[in-house]
């Protein structure tokens, strides 16, 4: 655990690739409480925070999560074709969907739209 | 001369190379501007911190072992209109570590739409043809950042 303390910034990449066992998942809550005001995480994920809880296998454990890393915290809302497509929908060999832009929750928001 | 021969080797056996290599360069930069000896020291030490810090980020980066470099600069954020640009450059100075913040990427972006005279083969990717054409498939591709 030390390990995952001592940065004072720390990359989770994928957050949501594969659900998480239950062990998981209550490490994941350790290691977020933990951090939890002492050091930043940057995560990255393609669930919807509201899947979190399918994701964790308990939504409990889940919004106890969220509320820590939520509470302060920048979203950065990706949407849109993915970046690395970039050259090729520019040469025309893919079209491009209407962008869905939009969908900002704020820091707050997100987490009650989760409680909901 | 001679000192400023001892002042390099004291430098070099000190492992200040950096410092070793311009000694001279920056005295003289300091006798014709109005530096102080103090101002003098610190451009000297500074000289030596800076390549160390330039240094220690290129060995880092080297065993971080990424695939690409890509950096801020080339990004195009034109390309997704969804990403306030203001912000990533926010995020990007890092102060939201000293205040022990976090940062969520939420990047499901949309997969891309196969064009109409592909979409006949769609069945083969493992998407249903019919919903392909109404809105955007939700099964979010690679992430685009």
């Amino acid at each position: 655990m030390r390990v995952y303390l001592r940065p004072r910034l720390l990359v989770v990449d994928e957050v949501g690739y594969l659900p998480l066992d239950p062990l998981a998942a209550n490490l994941f809550f350790r290691l977020v409480s933990a951090r939890y005001e002492k050091g930043s995480m940057i995560l990255t994920s393609n669930k919807n925070i509201g899947e979190w809880g399918e994701l964790m296998g308990d939504p409990v454990l889940a919004t106890a999560v969220l509320d820590r890393l939520l509470h302060h915290c920048h979203v950065v809302n990706i949407r849109g074709n993915s970046y690395r497509l970039k050259d090729k929908i520019k040469t025309g060999i893919y079209s491009t969907p209407g962008a869905q832009v939009g969908q900002f929750y704020s820091v707050a928001g997100g987490s009650n739209e989760f409680r909901r | 001369m001679i000192e400023l021969e001892q002042a390099r080797h004291r430098l070099e056996e000190l492992g200040l190379a950096q410092a070793a290599q311009s000694p001279d360069a920056i005295l003289e930069a300091a006798s014709r501007g109005q530096s102080t000896d103090l101002s003098f020291l610190n451009e000297l030490l500074e000289a030596e911190f800076q390549e160390r810090q330039r240094r220690n980020v290129e060995v880092r980066m080297k065993l971080a072992h990424l695939p690409y470099r890509h950096t801020l600069r080339e990004f195009d954020f034109a390309f997704q209109p969804g990403i306030d640009d203001r912000l990533i450059r926010e995020l990007a100075s890092l102060a939201f570590i000293g205040r022990q913040e976090n940062v969520l990427l939420d990047c499901r972006s949309i997969s891309f739409r196969w064009p109409n005279r592909w979409r006949f083969a769609e069945g083969v990717r493992g998407e249903p043809a019919g919903q392909a054409d109404e809105g955007v498939p939700e099964t979010a591709s690679s992430c685009g950042g």
